[in-house]
């Protein structure tokens, strides 16, 4: 459990439920946990402190993923982002990972699948993520 | 791109039902870790869970159409 704690994951999600649902899994789980409703308040977090992960919903009033994703980018390259999307809106898998996504999640989503893919992304074992 | 009124109506549902998905299975893993769990209640809330995931597999088979169909014209959007 204290190993992972050294990570810090930012979720930035304007659904409220969602958004508190995976902060408290990913912090149950050890992680430490930063929230967020906009892409706008995100990046502020991110200049703020020390981003291991961002995970975001693409369609979010006050600042979308995109653009969130470029501020990323241009700020820190090193900071990798999974992203959500719906599938039936604007913005394609391939505009996502374009911008610099790690990796891209359709809603509506296995929670365990998502718990995967941030191991994956952060290259934790599932045996360290156990214990 | 044209933007149907059914693709955005899956967009608006796809949405609602991942939050649904995600907390209920949170809760199921808490009840089950529990001593004292009443069975019914973990059967009940199972049941409601695997509808939600047939839900979502009528999302995910939609999407699959549209896609092939070019509605979106992108894999995943």
């Amino acid at each position: 459990m204290q190993s992972l704690k050294k990570y810090t994951i930012l979720v930035v999600d304007d659904d409220e439920t969602l958004r508190n649902a995976i902060a408290f899994d990913f912090k149950r789980k050890g992680f430490t946990v930063l929230v967020s409703e906009s892409g706008a308040k995100a990046f502020e977090l991110v200049k703020a402190n020390k981003i291991d992960l961002v995970i975001s919903d693409i369609r979010m009033p006050g600042g979308d993923g995109l653009s969130l994703l470029e501020q990323i980018r241009a700020y820190n390259p090193g900071i990798p982002a999974v992203i959500f999307v719906t599938g039936f809106a604007d913005t394609t898998e391939e505009s996502c990972l374009a911008k610099g996504a790690k990796k891209v999640i359709a809603k509506p989503f296995d929670r365990k699948h998502l718990m995967t893919t941030v191991l994956e992304v952060l290259n934790i074992s599932h045996d360290t993520a156990a214990q | 791109m044209i933007e149907t009124e059914e693709r955005k109506f899956l967009h608006d549902i796809a949405s609602p039902v991942g939050t649904a998905i995600f907390v209920l299975d949170m809760v199921l893993d808490s009840m089950k870790n529990r001593p004292n769990a009443n069975p019914d209640e973990l059967a009940q809330a199972q049941q409601v869970f695997d509808v939600l995931g047939q839900i979502k597999k009528k999302i995910e088979e939609r999407r699959q159409i549209l896609i092939q169909q070019g509605v979106p014209s992108s894999k995943t959007s």
